[in-house]
């Protein structure tokens, strides 16, 4: 049997990692095909005051908003945001702090230094309050929203790609191909890089479940997505207004991005058990 | 004379992702008291499986005893309950010295902790925990003997130094005296040289050599090394792929030595009259092993019945056994 | 000895990183944004209070000069002045952070005396149902949003039951102020009215907050724990006859415990962060509120602070954790 083989045969052994790659799916789809599938197209920007607040029922499973407009609609169209916003984020991070942590790792000399430093004092905050305080200095929207988690999510790569690149740098075939005087460049893409995917890949899924948290809370605050886009965590803002009453605003966006992260990191868990033995933390 | 251990018929099972491993098949081995038995074998026949499954401690969701009973003093103690074999057996009748000294340690404790952790546990099997006060002072004296005995200069320096501080000799002999604190009757050393560096495994087996005359205790001594089995043991059992193949006095064994694969082990050894030779071929899966001899593949005596059922054990000279159909015999040389 | 030596030696080097966050916090407030002076003026200034804005705080000058008196101000402990209360950010950071700390440090201590044992008891029982119910909970912990969950809190303890209050830190007086911290100085002052009203103030909370922390201790504990039960040191005690008893309190403990202690770090950062939309859903007047009034008054000056501070605290946190893991782990000293 491949390695591959016994790979996936072992993921589809852990039920919790394949419903979350459900999940995912369902997502990715809801998400291309969001006009569709929204009952009410039009009514995610329209108002429709006479309509405003209403309980669910059978037109509106899960309510309208204090516009009149459908919840279940704006939910929809949520997840465009939210995989947006995650992907860009994460893909952006991954693109800083891989080839980052790669340099650093390779070369050690000073520049090693600096830059694995400049990233621990980003690592020196806690994400969200950095996070939060660029996106304010920004300009609260969306474009900046993404913009300030891709700056405060890197270090997070390039520190876990370092420790991996001084580990593997050592290894005899390493070695043996500087022996035979492959260029840096060509050492760093195509030999070191394949052996620490594994770490790579477990850390950009669950980082995009903590990244949809973290937009999530950004958008509640108000330094997100901004009306009227249907960002979740904005809606939850907008929804506390008509509380205890409307209560059906607040608890659907924010069971969304419940359902949604926990598949991430049900997938991520699986991912982490499967590609790295040495990460097991879940222990199986 | 009453045998100290009796293996019977011991066979263990790991049951792994791509299939049930049979480690060990069907082994039968004795020591009798004061007798140091040779366990030899390559790395993986199972010879730490065998000591592990002697003292009951297989780690039991992959693991099991599948088969076979192990009499300790004319009891078998695969019945014992846990209990019992903590207080009774493990560390106080039975020790072990364990083949990776470094990580047989806690890293987070000092010497001296982990060393009166285990004097303690035998003092509290011996008499009740609120009279220990009266023992302490005797324990630590105890202690530093035993420490002295092999051959620790300062002992009481070590006691509160931790692990990693020691070279890997001072922290062998410290398991050497850890396994002989008690007062044991059977030590199980398992490789207990493999780890160190070669002029310090020639102190180390010296020194375990005088302390076995001195306190009279029974080994069992793992090792791959058949040089260094034959220096210390006073019996050889050979191990083959989870079986036992050949068991006889050390005299006997090297005088003349059986099995094929015996014969061929020996051959392997680097010698300046011939040029290196090794087995060909390699040892079979313990997944779905062989039905009949497990060494079959690689035996040039191999019939017929050797693929078909394992073959029993046979006299074939005084007090030398062994588990084939075609053996070596004397008057085939 | 050899600890004391390792804490100097740490809470020196402690010095850059400070440094690193201070020139961090400068660069966001004074380089990134397209004209700080507007921003610093407020939303309301109009082009000639701009102008001397800038020339106050000298935003014209070359920014190593800018950042020497933005050092220089902060030795002076001038954090400048809130747009929205009128007075010191400084003030204001050191008279809610008492709140902040407590919020805090209750859910840390309900995190680490839940979190721990579960993890134990999950890796002794590994996958068996128990195991299976904890990895659920701990799977949704690590997925709530924490302001979503508190949200819900209120809505079902608070409103529906009406069991506990949703809002403010108490009811009635606060405590003759000691620490700052409700529930000790409550306690101190020996005013058990005002201990209960704190207490059960705190809760909802405390609780929010732990939900979504705890899940992480009570992984990385479980991992420590298994990991220390298939050792070859722990192969080697049961070897040796330790009894089951001994080898879990005494050496399983102290061996998990780096793990866990590493992640209390981390946790104590998750919680400062996640402060800040749970202070603004319980209207909990500590810094976390603060930060987020600031926000929506587009006063940037005082967001920046917070900032800086939440900096301070989660270095000088990280700190006193990798000395406490130091004396669990001996090895560490020499790393």
């Amino acid at each position: 049997m491949t390695t591959y083989k016994i790979i996936f045969r072992e993921f589809l052994n852990d039920r919790l990692a394949v419903m979350g790659l459900g999940i995912i799916l369902i997502l990715l789809l809801t998400a291309l095909f969001a006009p569709f599938l929204a009952p009410d197209r039009s009514a995610i920007y329209d108002i429709n005051p006479q309509k405003k607040l209403k309980a669910p029922s059978w037109e509106h499973p899960f309510g309208t908003d204090h516009m009149g407009r459908d919840i279940l609609s704006r939910v929809i169209f949520g997840t465009r945001i939210t995989i947006i916003i995650a992907i860009i984020a994460v893909g952006s991070a991954l693109t800083i702090g891989v080839p980052i942590g790669l340099i650093a790792g390779y070369y050690e000399n000073w520049l090693s230094g600096f830059l694995m430093r400049i990233s621990d004092i980003f690592l020196s905050f806690p994400q969200f309050v950095l996070a939060m305080a660029l996106a304010v200095v920004l300009g609260p929207n969306i474009k900046n929203a993404i913009l300030a988690l891709s700056i405060t999510y890197w270090p997070w790569f390039s520190r876990i790609v370092y420790a991996e690149t001084l580990f593997v740098k050592h290894s005899t075939f390493i070695e043996a191909t500087e022996a035979l005087g492959a260029n840096k460049f060509r050492i760093m893409a195509f030999h070191i890089l394949p052996n620490i995917l594994s770490p790579i890949i477990v850390r950009s899924t669950i980082g995009m479940g903590y990244t949809i948290l973290t937009a999530a809370a950004l958008g509640f605050l108000g330094v997100g997505a901004q009306p009227p886009t249907p960002e979740w965590g904005l809606a939850i803002s907008e929804a506390r207004e008509y509380l205890p009453g409307a209560w059906w605003y607040a608890t659907f966006p924010g069971m969304a991005i419940f359902v949604v992260v926990m598949a991430f990191n049900m997938f991520g868990d699986g991912l982490r058990d499967v590609l790295d033995p040495r990460l097991r933390i879940s222990g199986k | 004379m009453l045998n100290l251990l009796e293996v019977i018929n011991l066979s263990v099972q790991f049951d792994t992702y791509q299939g049930m491993v049979e480690a060990v098949d069907e082994a039968n081995l004795t020591i009798k008291k004061g007798e140091v038995v040779g366990l030899v074998g390559e790395s993986g026949c199972g010879k730490t499986t065998m000591a592990r499954a002697i003292l009951n401690v297989i780690p039991s969701p992959p693991g099991k005893i599948s088969k076979g009973q192990v009499f300790f003093q004319g009891r078998n103690i695969l019945l014992m309950e846990e209990k019992e074999l903590n207080l009774s057996i493990r560390g106080k009748a039975i020790t072990l010295i364990p083949q990776d000294p470094l990580g047989s340690f806690n890293p987070l404790f000092s010497i001296g902790t982990q060393i009166k952790d285990i004097a303690r546990q035998k003092l509290i099997s011996q008499s009740e925990p609120k009279r220990l006060g009266n023992h302490k002072e005797e324990m630590k004296q105890k202690i530093l003997m035993m420490l002295n005995k092999v051959k620790l200069p300062t002992p009481e320096t070590f006691l509160t130094r931790y692990p990693h501080e020691l070279s890997g000799g001072q922290r062998q002999r410290v398991m050497i005296a850890m396994a002989l604190l008690t007062d044991p009757l059977l030590v199980i050393a398992d490789e207990p040289t493999t780890f160190l560096d070669v002029t310090v495994q020639a102190q180390i087996l010296e020194i375990l050599q005088h302390l076995v005359r001195e306190e009279h205790v029974s080994v069992l001594y793992i090792t791959h090394n058949l040089a260094v089995a034959s220096k210390i043991s006073d019996r050889i059992v050979v191990m083959y792929a989870g079986q036992i193949v050949e068991s006889a006095s050390t005299d006997s064994f090297f005088a003349h030595p059986a099995h094929p694969y015996t014969r061929k082990l020996l051959e392997c050894l680097p010698s300046q009259a011939r040029e290196i030779k090794g087995i060909p071929g390699n040892v079979p899966s313990l997944i779905n092993p062989p039905k009949g001899c497990r060494f079959v593949s690689r035996c040039d005596r191999a019939q017929s019945e050797c693929f078909q059922k394992r073959p029993l054990q046979e006299e074939i000279a005084s007090d030398h056994w062994i588990h084939c159909y075609h053996p070596i015999l004397k008057n085939e040389e | 000895m050899r600890t004391i030596i390792f804490t100097c030696k740490r809470t020196i080097f402690l010095i850059p990183t400070l440094l690193g966050i201070v020139v961090l916090v400068f660069f966001i407030s004074h380089i990134i944004p397209a004209d700080p002076a507007a921003l610093v003026a407020g939303p309301f200034a109009d082009q000639k209070q701009i102008e001397e804005i800038r020339r106050m705080y000298g935003f014209d000058r070359p920014f190593y000069e800018q950042l020497w008196m933005y050092l220089i101000q902060l030795i002076r402990g001038d954090l400048g002045e809130s747009l929205y209360t009128r007075r010191p950010v400084a003030w204001e950071i050191k008279s809610r952070f008492p709140a902040t700390l407590e919020l805090a440090f209750v859910s840390l201590f309900f995190s680490v005396l839940l979190g721990i044992p579960i993890g134990i008891l999950t890796a002794v029982r590994r996958n068996q149902w128990i195991d299976h119910l904890f990895r659920g909970i701990t799977i949704a912990g690590l997925a709530i949003a924490a302001f979503w969950l508190g949200i819900m809190l209120q809505l079902f303890l608070g409103y529906k039951l009406d069991l506990l209050p949703i809002a403010g830190r108490i009811s009635g007086k606060p405590p003759a102020s000691v620490t700052g911290l409700y529930l000790l100085d409550s306690i101190l002052t020996l005013n058990w009215g005002a201990f209960l009203s704190s207490f059960k103030h705190i809760i909802l909370p405390a609780a929010t907050l732990t939900f979504t922390a705890f899940a992480t201790l009570v992984r990385f504990t479980r991992a420590g724990v298994l990991n220390a039960l298939t050792s070859d040191y722990v192969r080697y005690e049961r070897s040796m006859g330790l009894s089951r008893e001994l080898l879990i309190y005494k050496y399983i403990l102290r061996n998990s415990l780096t793990a866990t202690v590493s992640q209390i770090g981390l946790l104590f950062g998750l919680l400062l962060a996640g402060s800040v939309v749970v202070e603004r859903v319980f209207s909990w007047p500590g810094l976390g509120s603060f930060a987020v009034e600031s926000i929506l008054m587009m006063d940037y000056k005082a967001v920046l602070a917070v900032a800086l501070w939440s900096g301070f605290a989660y270095t000088i946190g990280n700190l006193l954790v990798d000395i406490a893991l130091a004396l669990i782990d001996p090895r560490e000293i020499t790393r």
